[in-house]
């Protein structure tokens, strides 16, 4: 015996099929955040142009020791590792942005999902530029349509040497560049 | 039927989103971001702090553990003592010594230094946790049974922390 469909049923349909779209676009969100990909992949040398930014990555260097800072110790690996070493072109071309809030956050990722950090110490040792950042600071200003230098400095394991990419992300723009060597 | 679920629920701190990898001394617990493992566990009366020595009536549950981190960037400050439903966090005098921000494809070794009444060591646990991020959510941690008692003999000390090292993963 079959019985009609009631305003009930449906209702409870609807609810089934929301809370699934719901779940659905959940997990999404969580798997864009836990691997986000990239908008924009670029090599070395290569030109990308964003709203009102421009990046190119000069050279991308991946060695068991970096060169040192004048008068400064040479900048070694531990056994095992390999240093990491990016020297990044920035120019502002827009005069409507706000060079202050132009954050730039740069990471290191393999294609076995591990993302490394930049660090602090190889990079106050080695002869990498001064700005770490892209925004524009109190003793650091950003000039318009001039380019500057940005770099940073990681500590890889040997076996990610040949797979590493390098990460870009402008925060502001909610944009992430990836570049290749 | 509200006030009734409202007594009988569980308090939802952050404990109760963790699923535990229950370990003793000298095994590899699993978080989903690191691999934990205490390597010794010490009592002293006396540490050494600068040019002082800090001396307890208590005990300094001095802790050693390894931490490798897998695919992210660990911070590594979310490590507590638990004992007889009180929790401990590490002595900032020797945060020098514990563990250092940990890169993934890296192994880390540090200290971690908990000051315990002496008649609370019975039931001691170290509880790894994963790093805590603007949310948490449903994680995984390791807890490690300390296998202390109380009253246990402490070394009157005082006793050099091992220097921080880290490595690369074998």
């Amino acid at each position: 015996m079959t019985r009609r469909l009631t305003r009930w049923d449906l209702g409870f349909v609807a609810l089934l099929v929301l809370a699934v779209a719901l779940c659905l676009v959940q997990t999404a969100a969580i798997l864009r955040f836990r691997d986000p990909q990239p908008s924009v992949v670029a090599g070395v040398g290569e030109r990308v142009d964003l709203d009102g930014v421009v990046l190119i990555l000069d050279r991308f260097v991946v060695e068991p020791q970096l060169p040192p800072r004048p008068e400064q110790d040479p900048v070694l690996a531990m056994p095992g590792a390999r240093l990491v070493g990016v020297w990044l072109s920035v120019e502002l071309t827009d005069p409507d942005r706000d060079p202050t809030q132009l954050f730039c956050y740069l990471t290191l990722v393999d294609d076995r999902g591990r993302r490394w950090t930049t660090d602090y110490d190889v990079g106050g040792r080695a002869d990498l530029p001064e700005r770490t950042g892209c925004a524009a600071t109190e003793d650091r200003p950003v000039p318009l349509n001039q380019p500057y230098a940005v770099g940073a400095a990681f500590m890889i394991p040997a076996d990610a040497a040949d797979r590493v990419r390098l990460r870009l992300e402008l925060e502001t723009d909610q944009v992430l560049v990836e570049f290749r060597r | 039927m509200l006030a009734a679920v409202a007594v009988a629920a569980p308090e939802f701190g952050y404990e109760s989103r963790y699923s535990y990898d229950d370990v003793m001394v000298g095994e590899v617990g699993r978080l989903r971001e690191y691999d934990a493992t205490v390597t010794g566990v010490r009592l002293v009366a006396s540490l050494p702090r600068f040019e002082d020595v800090l001396t307890t009536e208590h005990a300094f549950v001095v802790v050693s553990l390894t931490a490798a981190a897998r695919t992210e960037v660990q911070n590594l400050r979310n490590i507590e003592l638990v004992t007889q439903g009180r929790h401990y966090d590490p002595r900032r005098e020797w945060f020098a010594a514990a563990l250092p921000i940990t890169q993934p494809g890296f192994t880390s070794e540090g200290t971690l230094v908990y000051e315990v009444p002496r008649d609370a060591l019975s039931g001691a646990v170290l509880v790894v946790g994963p790093d805590l991020g603007e949310t948490t959510g449903f994680d995984r941690a390791v807890r490690v049974e300390l296998d202390l008692k109380d009253d246990q003999p402490v070394e009157p000390g005082p006793v050099e922390l091992p220097d921080v090292t880290i490595r690369v993963t074998a």
